[in-house]
């Protein structure tokens, strides 16, 4: 008893001095300042329907919202909406959104606001997303904070799509305008933490805090201005972190950079996984890969924990499916890519009829020919480079010739993507999320990214039935079949998800790192509540 | 003169179509095309096509070729893929800033490097002459970015007198703004100056060495003028005239080191902005920075000649 009394009291002090912490970090926050933060080049544009790239949703997330944002543990939560109701047959998605916002003049924020904006997306075909709304029948607006989209089908990626990629824009703003497509934004009027004020192209944009933010903890935030500053070579960029010409790295930083600022008492470097992976992908159109035993046994004799060590000096983790371990919930934790283990990997090929029948080191098909392989890959990536030479002695220890043939970006997009004229190429996907419709884009046997000619009928149906399943339980059960049989089938083998590094002044404090070089430090959410010191 | 003039200009409209021509084949040879880099598994093969079809891109080429002309002719240099802007704005908005850094670096270059010419001239073998010529040799042979970081780390970070990025810091004003783009100017023009010195030092004094050899240095010195005056009425007056043509020829040359320079210095010039379409194939930025840079180099080349002409009164424009 006098035990538990103990405890219970060690707790309450526990509690008291971790709010008391709590109550003094607050105290320590105040209303003022201005935080420079370094980005690579413009926009791409200031329209939030027309900007696709990093730099336009550093800048834009912060002045226009989305329904769903991700939280620090890559799951899509409301933001401006207050939540997301999927009914039974998953045919329904009725969005609720928050009450008392209003846009930047002044107009409140409405349902018809939602509304609009996917209809202008799809009407218009402005962007990439607005393939989704093909899945929607109609779409309701019954009161000033409800939309409820009635799909032709169940498509649990389609709030996930629209809801997280879509930044919602004001109707009455937007009704007027004439050629959307062609419309510059140069003076936005957005609902968001901050409001453009200031931009020149090539060289900054200025923003400035709102009165009102309902998730700043003070009610607004406490900055009263960020302003991006264009740096586009990261080393120059680092030097203008360390002499105080900026306070933070929208972009992410170099390994050398990131271990020598840590040792700096001024910075703090904050690490987050990136949202897709690095994989290789083998063309089954070639004679040798499109042996099973061959892809398997490559699977094997790939030491993926020396690339992470060597290649990205510890800056990685090990990804074992198709799906990044990112995404903990959609990972089958029984799908297992093989354990590195070269001598495994050559009783594979040796059981397969591969042998070195000439005695020049290199194993020969049954067919009698050198089994040589060639990878392509972007030479300009240094990650990718010492990937590639690791990679080449895990073939040699498995007694295969793997030649590396490093590009330039267009070179290899072009070989990979028009061409599909490619053995094996080592490549990443920076951004991959709602598994259910990613997987169906990249490995469909009719999807445009399918390069490796892949052509699964097993894998197809999963993918099908995941797409389109009626409720999050059999989408989940349709990925776990998927991630197992993609490990069986092996058309790509997933090496690494790369971990970025962001630093900033520690003249700032209340920073709040998100997923990938797409957030980072610079997510409305970390910026709502960043303060000066 | 005037016929000289006209027959001139048209030459240079004919050098314009070609240049226009090739740029425009060059580009499409590029593999790939904008959406291969843009591949992102969020993009359908449906979204990819709308996009080229947005760009033109799915007309045939000589089509293609034919709409440009016609565009250019209304004065109209696209609009941007990237940044879905029209060119010319993207352009204006860039070209101030080079044209300051370029003229700078001109002016710079010239009243530093046509003295040292003259003098490593005149003491030709001298330990000075020999001092002169590796220095600008170093500066030929350098690498810019090389150059540029290490000028940086200096004097932006270990001594930080001069800013690491920028044309100016945001949110000046009045006397404050321009002393701030002076200050902005400095590394950037210093790295550029290093790097096209040799240019005029070593023309300058291979010319110098020439005029000094000539008959009338000798007959100017049999008069008894003072060696000043031959030097610098006789000498240096008939030795500027080959290095007239080079500095004209050499605007052309500064573009690759603007590109690498502004990148660097993230100067908001043309040249940076060459370096980023480059990376996303913006082919009408592409286009119209390298038809601009193409008209200036050819009316360069016109005012060149003109000067030369006004220089050297053995020289006959008719």
């Amino acid at each position: 008893m006098k035990k538990i009394a103990f405890l219970v009291v060690l707790g309450l002090l526990v509690s008291l001095f971790a709010t008391s912490g709590l109550v003094f970090a607050q105290e320590e926050a105040k209303f003022g300042g201005t935080l420079n933060i370094g980005i690579t080049t413009d926009p791409d544009s200031l329209n939030p329907f027309i900007s696709n790239d990093r730099i336009g949703s550093w800048i834009l997330n912060n002045i226009y919202p989305t329904l769903l944002v991700m939280n620090q543990d890559s799951v899509k939560v409301p933001y401006v909406a207050e939540e997301i109701i999927t009914s039974e047959n998953g045919k329904k998605v009725t969005v609720k959104l928050k009450e008392g916002l209003t846009w930047q003049d002044g107009t409140p924020f409405t349902s018809a606001d939602v509304k609009f904006t996917g209809e202008l997306l799809y009407e218009k075909k402005l962007q990439w997303q607005a393939d989704v709304f093909n899945e929607v029948e109609s779409v309701e607006t019954p009161d000033a904070t409800t939309v409820v989209y009635n799909l032709k089908r169940s498509y649990p990626g389609f709030m996930g799509t629209f809801g997280f990629w879509q930044r919602i824009v004001p109707k009455h703003i937007f009704e007027d305008i004439e050629n959307v497509r062609e419309f510059a934004n140069k003076e936005p009027i957005g609902m968001g933490p901050f409001k453009l004020v200031d931009f020149k192209r090539g060289q900054y944009y200025t923003l400035a805090r709102v009165d009102e933010w309902f998730d700043s903890p003070a009610g607004k935030p406490y900055l009263e201005k960020i302003i991006f500053r264009i740096y586009p070579d990261v080393n120059t960029m680092v030097l203008a972190l360390k002499r105080g010409e900026i306070d933070l790295t929208a972009k992410d930083i170099p390994f050398t950079a990131a271990q020598e600022l840590k040792s700096n008492p001024n910075f703090t470097v904050k690490q987050t996984p990136s949202l897709g992976f690095v994989y290789i992908g083998f063309n089954y159109k070639n004679e040798f890969l499109k042996d099973d035993a061959v892809r398997q046994a490559i699977a094997t004799a790939i030491d993926r924990k020396k690339i992470i060590m060597f290649a990205l000096r510890g800056d990685g983790k090990l990804i074992n499916t198709g799906i990044s371990p990112v995404y903990g919930d959609v990972v089958n934790p029984e799908a297992k890519l093989p354990q590195y283990n070269p001598e495994q990997a050559a009783e594979i090929l040796s059981n397969s009829g591969y042998e070195d029948t000439d005695g020049n080191g290199i194993l020969n098909a049954p067919s009698g020919k050198d089994v040589v392989l060639e990878l392509i890959y972007d030479g300009n990536d240094i990650y990718l480079k010492k990937t590639a030479q690791i990679l080449v002695t895990n073939f040699q220890d498995v007694g295969l010739k793997l030649e590396l043939v490093p590009l330039e970006k267009s070179t290899y997009s072009d070989l990979l993507f028009n061409q599909k004229k490619f053995d094996i190429n080592l490549g990443g996907w920076g951004i991959i999320d709602e598994a259910s419709d990613s997987m169906y884009t990249l490995y469909h046997s009719t999807a445009s990214l399918n390069f490796m000619s892949l052509n699964s009928e097993k894998l197809d149906t999963y993918m099908e039935d995941a797409r389109f399943a009626s409720n999050q339980k059999i989408m989940q059960e349709n990925l776990d079949e998927f991630q197992l049989e993609f490990i069986e089938e092996m058309p790509v083998v997933t090496l690494y998800v790369q971990q970025y590094n962001f630093a900033y002044s520690n003249d700032f404090a209340g920073f709040e790192i998100y997923p990938s070089d797409l957030k980072g430090l610079v997510d409305p959410q970390s910026l709502s509540q960043v303060y000066k010191k | 003169m005037l016929g000289y003039i006209f027959r001139r200009l048209f030459r240079g409209l004919i050098t314009l179509i070609i240049a226009v021509s090739i740029t425009f084949l060059i580009l499409r040879l590029m593999p790939g095309d904008p959406t291969t880099i843009m591949l992102d598994p969020r993009m359908n093969e449906a979204a990819r096509q709308r996009l080229l079809k947005e760009f033109g891109l799915t007309k045939p080429l000589f089509t293609q070729y034919l709409l440009y002309f016609k565009q250019l002719l209304k004065g109209d240099l696209g609009y941007s893929f990237i940044y879905k802007t029209p060119v010319s704005e993207v352009i204006l908005s860039r070209l101030p800033w080079t044209l300051l850094l370029m003229g700078l670096t001109q002016i710079v270059t010239m009243f530093i490097g046509i003295p040292l010419g003259v003098f490593a001239g005149y003491r030709k073998g001298s330990a000075w002459d020999q001092l002169i010529n590796a220095f600008t040799i170093f500066g030929i042979s350098v690498f810019i970015p090389w150059l540029g970081i290490t000028l940086l780390y200096f004097f932006g970070y270990r001594i930080p007198i001069f800013p690491i990025g920028g044309a100016y810091t945001p949110g000046l004003n009045g006397t404050e703004l321009y002393l701030n783009v002076i200050k902005h100017l400095v590394l950037p023009v210093l790295t550029l100056t290093l790097i096209y010195l040799a240019n005029y030092v070593l023309y300058m004094r291979a010319s110098m060495v020439d005029v000094l050899s000539e008959d009338y240095i000798r007959t100017a010195r049999a008069k008894g003028a003072n060696e000043n005056k031959v030097l610098w009425k006789h000498a240096v007056k008939n030795a500027l005239i080959p290095t007239v043509t080079m500095a004209g020829l050499l605007i052309g040359r500064m573009v690759s080191g603007a590109v690498l320079t502004e990148t660097i210095f993230s100067y908001p010039g043309v040249g940076r902005m060459i370096y980023e379409a480059v990376g996303q194939q913006d082919y009408p930025i592409l286009q119209g920075a390298f038809l601009i840079l193409a008209l200036s180099v050819i009316i360069m080349n016109i005012i060149t000649d003109l000067l030369y002409a006004f220089l050297d009164p053995r020289v006959k424009l008719d």
